[in-house]
């Protein structure tokens, strides 16, 4: 009995000496599996690569904070647009002045919209709803032009392909400047327009005369008649600009409609249609409606692409009579 | 005292398992559109309109939009500020290595259109995010990078 008493001690000590031995085996294990798993961490996820831009020789200078408010007269003039798109500028202020109960003037209404900050709500508002124009009746509309024509793409309006359009582009550099390694003729050259929609001229109103810019824009008329004999071309506007951005940019309000002029003179000249956008888009006293202008008073809102695609759409649709358009 | 030994042994196994299975945890993967809705709720970006992968093209010239796994972009609609951020998810790590490429190239050519047309405006791309995390790239140019940098920081 001793014996099998002994036998049964020695027994369970050989059994904790091997759970031992196993516990040693399990925790030895684990760490190195621990260590496999952080150098394989350490292989799969490196450390975020930081960029450095480089330092930039131009003005530093911080502007005021601005802010892109969510647009609270978007609805209304969306409304307006699709149901009476050859509607005068007249009736639409008025129903843009019934809106804005509280905005007074171009000025007033930009320091208004400059203490809303809602950038989420204006990310809603950028999006187009696609409703009013028919985005398929552009679809082999060539749009040529500078920053002001890349809103046309950039609020998802139309497709890239319908545009050529780059930041700085001039009546005079749109004939020897690239877009992405592509010049215009050949953009021209391959997707074959039936309509070639223009508007230069924003970009050289601070340091080209009008004159100069007036006689390079007919060289590119004709060279386009040259190569589109075919092609309608039609010659936008300039876009109105702020008071506050006349006041205090060389894109004068006086500039503009002097630019304007010239432009209805070329296109009497070269045969080609003149359709005036800035009528629609100013306020009776010719600045830009606070709806339709980017806070910098110089470009455009979303609303207003809408807006201009709608009246296009109307004048080619329905005739210069009709749409209202000389 | 056996039963008391199995039972540690069962539960060091478990706590070392489960400390392995941490270790092994991959870094956190968020939505893009999650990144980017975090930022722009707290960091003004100027007339922000979004990019799809059909649309990203005109502005994203270099980049392969079939490496793209997720993505979510805005770019500024007008064309007149440097406002933009993209959030972009790449199918693999070479891929997502070509893709900050890609990426770094829009930012040169952003560089080179708004120094001369708009200076004031440079101090968003001087001080512009632009990194890869993981499969991960991300680029921010706005009015507040610091902090833009911090809440998508935050979010990986």
């Amino acid at each position: 009995m001793q014996k099998n008493g002994n036998q049964k001690g020695s027994s369970a000590n050989i059994i904790n000496k091997l759970l031992s031995v196993f516990i040693g085996i399990c925790i030895v294990v684990c760490l190195i599996l621990s260590i496999i798993a952080i150098a394989k961490n350490i292989t799969e996820e490196p450390p975020a690569e930081e960029y450095t831009p480089p330092p930039v020789v131009g003005d530093m200078t911080t502007p005021a904070s601005i802010t892109d408010p969510a647009d609270p007269f978007t609805e209304t003039v969306l409304t307006t647009a699709a149901t009476a798109p050859a509607e005068t500028s007249a009736e639409t202020a008025e129903t843009t002045a019934t809106t804005a109960q509280t905005v007074t003037s171009d000025e007033t209404a930009e320091t208004a919209a400059q203490t809303e900050t809602s950038t989420v709500s204006a990310a809603i508002a950028a999006t187009p709803a696609a409703d009013d124009y028919d985005k398929e009746f552009f679809s082999n509309w060539l749009f040529v032009g500078d920053s002001i024509f890349t809103g046309l793409y950039g609020y998802n309006y139309l497709s890239s392909s319908n545009v050529f359009a780059k930041i700085g582009l001039n009546p005079a550099s749109v004939r020897t400047t690239d877009n992405n390694g592509t010049t215009v003729y050949q953009k021209l050259a391959v997707s074959k327009p039936d309509i070639i929609c223009i508007m230069l001229g924003t970009n050289g109103l601070a340091y080209l005369s009008i004159d100069s810019m007036i006689t390079d824009y007919g060289k590119f008329i004709d060279e386009i008649k040259e190569l589109l004999p075919d092609t309608r071309i039609i010659i936008l506007s300039l876009t109105p600009v702020t008071k506050v951005h006349s006041d205090t940019k060389p894109e004068t309000l006086e500039l503009v409609t002097s630019y304007n002029e010239a432009l209805k003179t070329l296109a009497e000249e070269k045969e080609t249609d003149y359709f005036d956008i800035f009528t629609d888009l100013s306020d009776d006293e010719g600045y830009s409606r606070p709806e339709y202008a980017e806070n910098d008073g110089l470009h455009l809102k979303g609303a207003a692409y809408k807006r201009v695609l709608w009246l296009l759409e109307d004048y080619v649709k329905n005739g210069e009579e009709e749409s209202g358009n000389e | 005292m056996n039963k008391q030994k199995i039972i540690g042994v069962i539960f060091a196994a478990i706590i070392s398992l489960t400390a392995c299975q941490n270790i092994d945890k991959p870094a956190a993967e968020p939505v893009p559109a999650d990144v980017t809705a975090a930022v722009m709720s707290e960091v003004e970006l100027m007339s922000p309109a979004e990019k799809d992968l059909e649309t990203i093209g005109a502005y994203y010239t270099d980049l392969d939009t079939l490496s793209v796994a997720d993505m979510s972009v805005y770019v500024c609609g007008s064309g007149a500020y440097p406002d933009e951020i993209a959030v972009i998810k790449f199918k693999d790590a070479d891929a997502a290595e070509s893709g900050f490429e890609a990426v770094k190239s829009r930012y040169d050519s952003m560089v080179t259109t708004f120094i001369d047309y708009t200076p004031d405006e440079m101090y968003k791309l001087d001080s512009a995010v632009l990194e890869k995390k993981g499969n991960y790239v991300i680029f921010i140019a706005s009015a507040d990078n610091a902090k833009a940098q911090t809440i998508a920081d935050g979010k990986f």
